[in-house]
């Protein structure tokens, strides 16, 4: 029997096993598809960005493993196949049902694909912010020409007298 | 249990704080300030790291209950839709600041005369003006002088922050409809200043300033009050002040930094934990001469507490904004609806400021005007439709003051040493509402009038409630006020308040140039009074 380490691909999962990486990343991508000129979240590798934070709480690990199970479970049932077997529709149908059903599970699934996508050094350079952080460079802004000012002077004081 | 004598004891460490500790300092006061955060390290601020916009979710966020840092303590606001917001440490809440740093209107010291309403103040703004100039010069103020919605300023000591894209487009709106505008007086350098270097237009201020543009106290007056022999004592957390058989305050209990129980005994003793700390402390002080806690013979400690309600409204434009460059809360701003008009349905006014772009994360997670990006086949073009397309208009209105809205001592909830934790009750007055509706709506016209194709966001936003105001008033009545014109309790001639608590009313401008002047003034009055202050 072949054992398969976690860290097969070089990386230390901390809690989605081989099985729940691949539904992971379609989940992503269908949470935050390629277009104009981005990668799906799951192409990206964000699912590794969610595996960190899930791996930090048991109540998250608790939550999320109930969530990605209920996932499987309803693609199953209702359709026949796996979740990654699916269509683009028939995803984005039974994640909009598990919204439904599991607001909790889906409000942190999304609040942290959003956080780890648009955190991505990648994704922050196709935006034009370059692929750092604010500090140290800052950015460049020229001054201004105050004449338009005048129009606000020539009204005159604005303010109450006591 | 170590004991040691002060003159004057201060209690918190930001805004006012510093402000007081240098200037009694600086005239040769022995002065002691117990604060329970400690120093920050600018090169830590998240502004340095990729994932900067996740901080502000977490360790940065604004509001303690959600931050949970060993020096925060816990809050109750489960009845009030404004979250107050605060930091505990060396520089306080400046430390999270936008550094916005508009003064009061001269009227706002007089609202009971202009407008039926409220109270007037026992100080006019012409008496504060010199400490105002002063105030200005130590925490460095970029602008332009000649602003037609206040009196004259002197020159201020940089000049205007770069407008950026979104103000450029915005002022050719302004100017259509012929509103106020003006460059926003701003306590960050744009330039050199007191050995502090200009801005680099990073973007995310209430982040923190790891370059020292932005001026927070810690960066500003500490260093001044440190060199004049202020003993400030960090990580050490008040549990009660301490009264003498006199009646007297002579000094405070506290934590300090080992958990070990200290004394302090001053002379004197200043409040400087803003508006919800100091009257939690007055409050939980109380003791067998003052059962209703200390300065409270006229039941006012913790009421007529004041926000200043905001709403967020976002203008989407088909252009790229550049937004992320620069100060993120400051560029210009319009007192265009500052003053009451009686035609309008509400008393009092409200300010807009115009303010840049904010981070991809916090656009996709719903951005200042909290309307959130949905997720799946229609994201993509949603997001490019709204990132950095975006200006925002800040409308920070009046709150007048209404006893209902108060700060208590919750009945269970305690901080990590056991000092009962503050309870928030507030609601919105008909009259702010209708002052947030009138708002909403000039903050759209300004914005279409600017170009813009699509205008979201019209709620109350909740985590704003960073401006802390009222909780013990200032009065020559010592039966509807607190403290007198000089901060001093009317109860105990040797306990003063020098920070937002004591606001008779809240104006519609963010409030630390006069909670800082006011500071100034009120130890003008203890180092010129110093020999009579126990008399």
């Amino acid at each position: 029997m072949r054992i398969t380490m976690g860290e097969s691909d070089g990386i230390m999962w901390k809690f989605l096993s081989e099985v729940q990486r691949k539904t992971m990343t379609a989940v992503l991508d269908t949470i935050l598809p390629a277009g104009n000129g981005l990668p799906g979240a799951g192409q990206l590798g964000i699912g590794q960005y969610l595996d960190r934070v899930i791996g930090e709480s048991p109540e998250m690990k608790n939550l999320f493993s109930a969530g990605l199970s209920s996932i499987t479970m309803a693609s199953e049932e209702k359709l026949g196949m796996g979740f990654c077997e699916l269509g683009d529709e028939d995803k984005t149908n039974l994640l909009k049902e598990i919204e439904e059903n599991d607001s909790i599970f889906f409000r942190n699934l999304i609040l942290h694909a959003y956080n780890g996508y648009y955190t991505n050094p990648h994704v922050l350079k196709i935006l034009g912010l370059g692929a750092r952080a604010p500090q140290p460079q800052g950015y460049r802004l020229e001054s201004d020409d105050l004449n338009s000012l005048q129009q606000v002077r020539n009204r005159g004081q604005i303010y109450r007298e006591t | 249990m170590a004991t040691n004598s002060s003159d004057v004891l201060i209690i918190g460490a930001g805004a006012s704080g510093a402000a007081c500790a240098w200037s009694l300092a600086d005239a040769g006061f022995n002065v002691t300030c117990l604060d329970q955060g400690g120093w920050m390290d600018p090169q830590s601020y998240p502004t340095t790291h990729l994932d900067w916009e996740i901080h502000r979710q977490t360790d940065f966020h604004p509001n303690p209950n959600v931050r949970k840092l060993p020096e925060d303590y816990p809050v109750n606001e489960t009845d009030t839709p404004i979250a107050p917001l605060m930091y505990n440490a060396v520089g306080g809440s400046t430390i999270h600041w936008s550094a916005h740093f508009p003064r009061l209107h001269p009227s706002d010291f007089r609202v009971k005369t202009l407008d039926g309403v409220a109270d007037d103040w026992p100080v006019s703004y012409q008496e504060l003006e010199p400490f105002f100039d002063l105030n200005d010069q130590i925490m460095g103020v970029a602008g332009l002088q000649g602003d037609p919605a206040y009196p004259p300023k002197p020159k201020r000591q940089t000049p205007p922050l770069p407008f950026g894209t979104p103000a450029n487009v915005l002022i050719k709106g302004f100017q259509n409809l012929g509103w106020h505008w003006w460059p926003s007086d701003t306590a960050i350098n744009s330039q050199p200043y007191d050995g502090r270097p200009g801005c680099n237009n990073c973007g995310p201020c209430d982040l923190g300033c790891t370059i020292r543009a932005k001026a927070s106290t810690d960066v500003t007056y500490w260093p001044k009050a440190l060199s004049r022999g202020v003993d400030l004592r960090t990580r050490c957390r008040v549990r009660e002040l301490n009264v003498g058989r006199d009646g007297l305050v002579n000094g405070a209990v506290y934590y300090d930094s080992s958990g070990t129980i200290q004394q302090a005994k001053a002379d004197v003793v200043v409040m400087a934990c803003n508006g919800i700390g100091t009257p939690r402390l007055l409050l939980t002080s109380k003791c067998g001469r003052y059962p209703n806690g200390l300065a409270n013979s006229s039941g006012l400690v913790g009421k007529n507490l004041m926000f200043h309600p905001y709403t967020m409204i976002t203008g989407f434009f088909n252009e790229p904004m550049e937004g992320y460059k620069g100060p993120s809360g400051c560029s210009i701003t319009s007192h265009e609806f500052y003053e009451t008009d009686r035609a309008r349905n509400f008393i009092r006014g409200y300010t807009f400021q115009v303010s840049r772009g904010t981070g991809p994360a916090h656009v996709a997670q719903g951005g200042k005007e909290s309307v959130k990006i949905p997720w799946g086949p229609s994201h993509r073009e949603i997001f490019s439709s709204r990132y950095d397309r975006g200006v925002t208009i800040v409308v920070a209105g009046e709150d007048l003051p209404e006893e209902c809205n108060q700060i208590t001592l919750d009945s269970t909830l305690v901080d990590s040493d056991g000092i009962p934790s503050p309870k928030v009750n507030y609601r919105l007055s008909d009259n702010s509402r209708n002052m947030m509706e009138h708002g909403i709506k000039s903050a759209a016209e300004v914005l279409k009038a600017s170009g813009a194709s699509e205008v979201k966001g019209d709620i109350l936003t909740r985590q704003t409630g960073w401006h802390l105001l009222g909780t013990a008033r200032m009065g020559v009545n010592p039966e509807t006020s607190v403290v007198d014109k000089h901060g001093r309790s009317h109860d105990i001639k040797n306990l003063f308040v020098i920070d937002g608590s004591i606001w008779v009313t809240a104006g519609a401008v963010n409030p630390t140039s006069t909670i800082q002047a006011l500071a100034l003034y009120i130890s003008d009055f203890m180092k010129n009074n110093a020999r009579h202050i126990l008399d």
